[in-house]
């Protein structure tokens, strides 16, 4: 419900008349009644006058602004200060996770890289775990042939000679291992 | 929509400056409405309502931000001194005194409201959008929006009456 000070002039129709939202005719109405009445009179000043100093705050707060808008424009320090602290939270954090992942997990002492690898090697060491698998994949399919055990013998050696470094020598190694056994038992 | 945010960069100002953040802060929410209109800017609208989409993701962010800080970032007597000078001519130290009591109760009042009256204040007094407009923007029925610009303006109002301050 809205508050009503005046019979004659709703307050919602006194900021109506200050905004200038209203019919000739009402705005001609108003200001007769604004002129002799007094609690109307200071409401229409207090709402002219405090939209007037809002409106200077407002202004004046954009004047602060340059007048060119830059992407490029530094951050305050504050933020950077704020940016810092996140990354370093963060580094600290993947270090945290890394050394608790390091103990948890055990890794084969062979297997920590003592540099880190460039794009380019990453790709051939990509290339050549693909070959390996290929290899090996052919290696299987014969050795489950009738006749075909030798030829997968000599392709399980060609993996682990030719691509050392790879899991699938290792699983060649003992696939060829576990090949010899069947082979003598027969 | 590189255009049409820079097209639309003196109103987004107004927005950050009305909603009681500084230029430095403003740059800053401004550059982080910009980033986000370069990687997720929406799909399949006409320019309007990317328009409208622009205004509501910049009163979201500088909402954010204030409550993040809960008052104006602003010393009244820094306003004071500027209003002066925007007027280019000198008032008696009387006057300025009762100018720099409604700046502090005019700040305070704006601290303090609600910044569902907030919002629709600043867009309709300082950015120039029409109730519907506001409407649409913040997701608002038309008699929802008046409702509020009325309450928000007869707050200031009644501020302004308690301290007894003539024009």
């Amino acid at each position: 419900v809205k508050e009503q000070i005046c019979q004659v002039v709703s307050q919602e129709e006194l900021v109506a008349y200050a905004d200038g939202d209203v019919s000739p005719s009402q705005a001609e109405r108003i200001a007769a009644h604004v002129a002799t009445c007094q609690s109307c009179r200071t409401m229409l000043d207090a709402l002219e006058r405090s939209l007037h100093v809002t409106k200077v705050i407002w202004r004046t707060g954009e004047a602060q602004w340059p007048k060119t808008f830059s992407l490029e424009k530094p951050k305050s320090s504050r933020k950077w200060l704020r940016s810092a602290a996140t990354v370093a939270a963060s580094i600290l954090l993947i270090l945290g996770v890394s050394v608790a992942w390091r103990l948890l997990s055990k890794p084969d002492e062979s297997h920590v890289l003592d540099k880190e690898l460039t794009a380019g090697e990453i790709n051939v060491a990509a290339s050549r775990a693909a070959l390996a698998a290929q290899l090996l994949a052919v290696a299987d399919l014969l050795s489950s042939q009738p006749g075909g055990q030798q030829y997968a013998i000599k392709r399980y050696h060609d993996v682990i000679t030719s691509f050392p470094e790879t899991e699938q020598s290792t699983v060649a190694r003992r696939h060829l291992q576990s090949l010899l056994e069947r082979r003598q038992k027969q | 929509m590189h255009s049409v945010f820079m097209g639309h960069i003196e109103r987004l100002r107004r927005l950050v400056v009305g909603m009681g953040l500084s230029a430095e802060d403003g740059d800053d929410i401004l550059q982080d409405v910009y980033l986000q209109v370069v990687k997720r800017p929406p799909e399949g609208c006409s320019d309007s309502e990317v328009v409208r989409w622009l205004i509501r993701v910049t009163v979201n962010r500088c909402l954010l931000e204030y409550r993040r800080r809960r008052r104006h970032c602003r010393a009244a007597r820094d306003i004071l001194q500027q209003w002066t000078e925007l007027e280019q001519r000198s008032t008696g130290p009387e006057r300025q005194a009762i100018r720099a009591e409604e700046i502090e109760a005019m700040m305070e009042c704006l601290s303090q409201m609600n910044e569902l009256l907030r919002t629709p204040l600043v867009m309709k007094y300082y950015c120039d959008f029409g109730s519907n407009e506001i409407g649409d923007i913040l997701g608002l029925k038309p008699g929802t929006v008046r409702k509020r610009l009325y309450d928000g303006r007869i707050a200031l109002a009644k501020v302004m009456m308690q301290k007894g301050i003539k024009q």
